[in-house]
């Protein structure tokens, strides 16, 4: 993955490096998932840029964004959002209903995917039948389906007990070790400390070292 | 497609609702197909039984004869000069009528309709001959007192002996030896029962029933295959307007009546059945559109954060809204099928009630078929649209 590079949030810069685990905390309010939502493609700017792998997403129109969170992001959300209706193997393809070309043995993929999370005897189970750690791992395996340069996960453990939590952590500093990037949007430190780095959001600015007038956030992949 | 199907099983209360209430609409849309298409099927078979190449002449011009008022015009003399005149006009052939006439079998009496005519009535109206034989030639070349009943005159005086070879007396002082019997023609007919009637040789009915050796009621011609009747029509209407020394400007004594005009009276008297039952159709499916219309929109609110995770793993609006619209469709359609076999159903029980004549055809279902989809694509657009429209930022709250 080339540049990510996010100009946004009162003119904060950041970069996140290809193959970082960065942490972006803050308390609620502080503006983190305004930065995580324009990050995942899900909102744009209304003013500065945003470049990632080379391209300037904040120029982007929606069709474009859709494909942009279709073949680069991949989502892990703190309430899993699977769809209830439809089986873990189901959900985990559902990325795939929106590509462009599916190329072939999607569902061997999937199949795989759900091993690397231990999932495998539960493909064909209603999410509700999972427990909560197992449901993000479904969660998860959706995410990685396309094969994502990043990975966006918010608050991934705020249901879960410690260690669940713990669990789901291993599996992100596992998917970080070859070479997924992640950033993690979190409010509790125990969590951001399985990342990398970390940076502070507060009243969307970045705590510390980049807060400098005209202030700006660069994300390098 | 397969999402679309998906969905529509998981919510399976919303989607019976919705089915149920467009089943409904569909339903009467084909009890209305089903009937008009009944009514021209009666409508042509009555025309078949006429003789899709026959016209009938009355006598009287069209105004005399709606108000009742009889005209004498058509003479024997006219039957003769037609089937000269036409070579094309295979069968010409004199109908003299009485109605409510008094016969009697034994002890038995009653009343009927008196036809006289020829050896070619039954041929004329393609009306076959159930038992026994049709009048001959010299039976009325000779004016004998014979006669072919129809089929209500036959059970009422006879029940289940064979009338041929006895003797009806007509009018009290006609004895008339019945030489066959003519097959049943489904009752009612217009409100008039074809099988309640005698036919006489025509010579008989004018001296010894009418006292009137000079008019006659009506001709009905039989044409050969070929050129258009409108063609025969007009030309036969200038011979006999000619031949009755009819004036430019004079109207005609005369009424030709095809087969059809015969069809255009019967669609005109269903006309009035199908508007009432096409209004309350298209309203049941106007208002289930709009019951589909609102659970839809329901359904919108409700599922918003599916929406938005569909949106979040890559889908575009466009997939967003053919989502919504398939299971749309899903439902109208599954609705469609329902409602026929309801509205099957409802057309069967129908007849049990009411003298109405049902026909169905690949039409009704397609009819239906047709609407019920219109209806999930003209109602399930606004409920598509304002879920393609949701921003994923708001969805995924």
């Amino acid at each position: 993955m080339g540049d990510v590079a996010v100009e946004a949030i009162r003119g904060v810069s950041l970069t996140v490096n290809k193959g970082d685990f960065m942490a972006i905390m803050g308390t609620s309010g502080s503006g983190k998932t305004t930065l995580m939502n324009i990050i995942g493609c899900l909102d744009t700017p209304t003013s500065g840029t945003y470049i990632l792998k080379g391209r300037d997403v904040s120029a982007m129109s929606d069709d474009e964004l859709s494909v942009v969170r279709n073949e680069t992001v991949g989502f892990v959300f703190q309430n899993f959002f699977l769809l209830h209706y439809a089986t873990v193997i189901e959900n985990v393809l559902l990325p795939t209903l929106y590509m462009d070309t599916p190329p072939h043995g999607l569902r061997e993929k999937a199949m795989e995917i759900l091993r690397t999370v231990g999932l495998e005897d539960r493909a064909h189970f209603k999410p509700r039948q999972l427990s909560g750690g197992q449901q993000q791992r479904a969660a998860i395996a959706r995410a990685l389906i396309n094969d994502p340069d990043l990975i966006i996960c918010d608050e991934p453990t705020g249901q879960l007990d410690t260690k669940t939590a713990a669990e789901i952590m291993n599996i992100f500093t596992a998917l970080n070790k070859k070479g997924t990037t992640i950033i993690l949007v979190t409010h509790d430190s125990n969590i951001a400390a399985y990342a990398g780095n970390t940076i502070h959001i507060k009243d969307g600015l970045i705590d510390g070292e980049f807060n400098q007038p005209p202030a700006t956030v660069t994300i390098v992949a | 497609m397969r999402s679309a199907l998906y969905a529509v099983w998981s919510f399976k209360l919303r989607t019976a609702f919705c089915l149920f209430s467009v089943s409904l609409g569909i339903a009467s849309i084909t009890v209305i197909v089903a009937s008009v298409e009944g009514a021209y099927k009666k409508a042509y078979d009555f025309v078949e039984k006429f003789g899709p190449e026959t016209v009938l002449v009355f006598g009287g011009s069209e105004e005399q004869r709606a108000t009742g008022e009889k005209m004498k015009a058509l003479t024997l003399s006219d039957i003769k000069a037609v089937g000269e005149a036409f070579p094309t006009a295979i069968l010409v052939v004199p109908i003299a009528m009485k109605g409510s006439v008094g016969i009697s079998y034994r002890d038995v009496k009653s009343k009927t309709l008196i036809i006289g005519s020829t050896e070619d009535y039954a041929r004329s109206w393609a009306w076959p001959i159930e038992e026994g034989s049709d009048l001959s030639r010299e039976d009325v070349a000779f004016g004998k007192n014979v006669c072919l009943i129809g089929n209500q005159v036959a059970t009422t005086l006879f029940h289940d002996v064979s009338p041929i070879g006895k003797t009806i007396v007509i009018n009290t002082k006609i004895p008339c030896k019945v030489t066959g019997v003519l097959v049943d023609r489904s009752a009612s007919q217009m409100g008039v029962n074809l099988n309640d009637r005698i036919i006489i040789p025509i010579g008989v009915m004018m001296k010894k029933l009418m006292n009137d050796t000079k008019y006659i009621s009506a001709i009905k011609i039989k044409y050969q295959h070929g050129r258009s009747l409108k063609h025969w029509m007009a030309e036969l209407s200038l011979y006999l307007r000619n031949r009755h020394q009819l004036k430019e400007g004079q109207s005609d004594d005369f009424t030709i009546v095809s087969p059809e005009e015969i069809i255009k009276f019967l669609a005109a008297l269903t006309g009035s059945l199908v508007v009432s039952l096409g209004i309350s159709g298209i309203v049941s499916l106007v208002v289930s559109g709009f019951v589909l219309a609102n659970l839809f929109l329901l359904s919108v609110k409700e599922r918003t954060r599916e929406i938005g995770i569909r949106r979040a793993v890559g889908a575009k609006k466009r997939d967003i809204f053919n989502q919504f619209i398939m299971e749309s469709l899903l439902i109208t359609s599954a609705g469609g099928g329902l409602g026929f076999i309801i509205g099957y159903g409802a057309s069967k029980l129908l007849p049990l009630i009411a003298d109405f004549p049902m026909y169905f055809s690949w039409k009704a279902f397609a009819i239906g078929f047709a609407m019920s989809v219109a209806t999930g694509l003209v109602f399930g657009v606004a409920p598509a649209r304002s879920a393609a429209n949701l921003l994923p930022i708001e969805a995924i709250k």
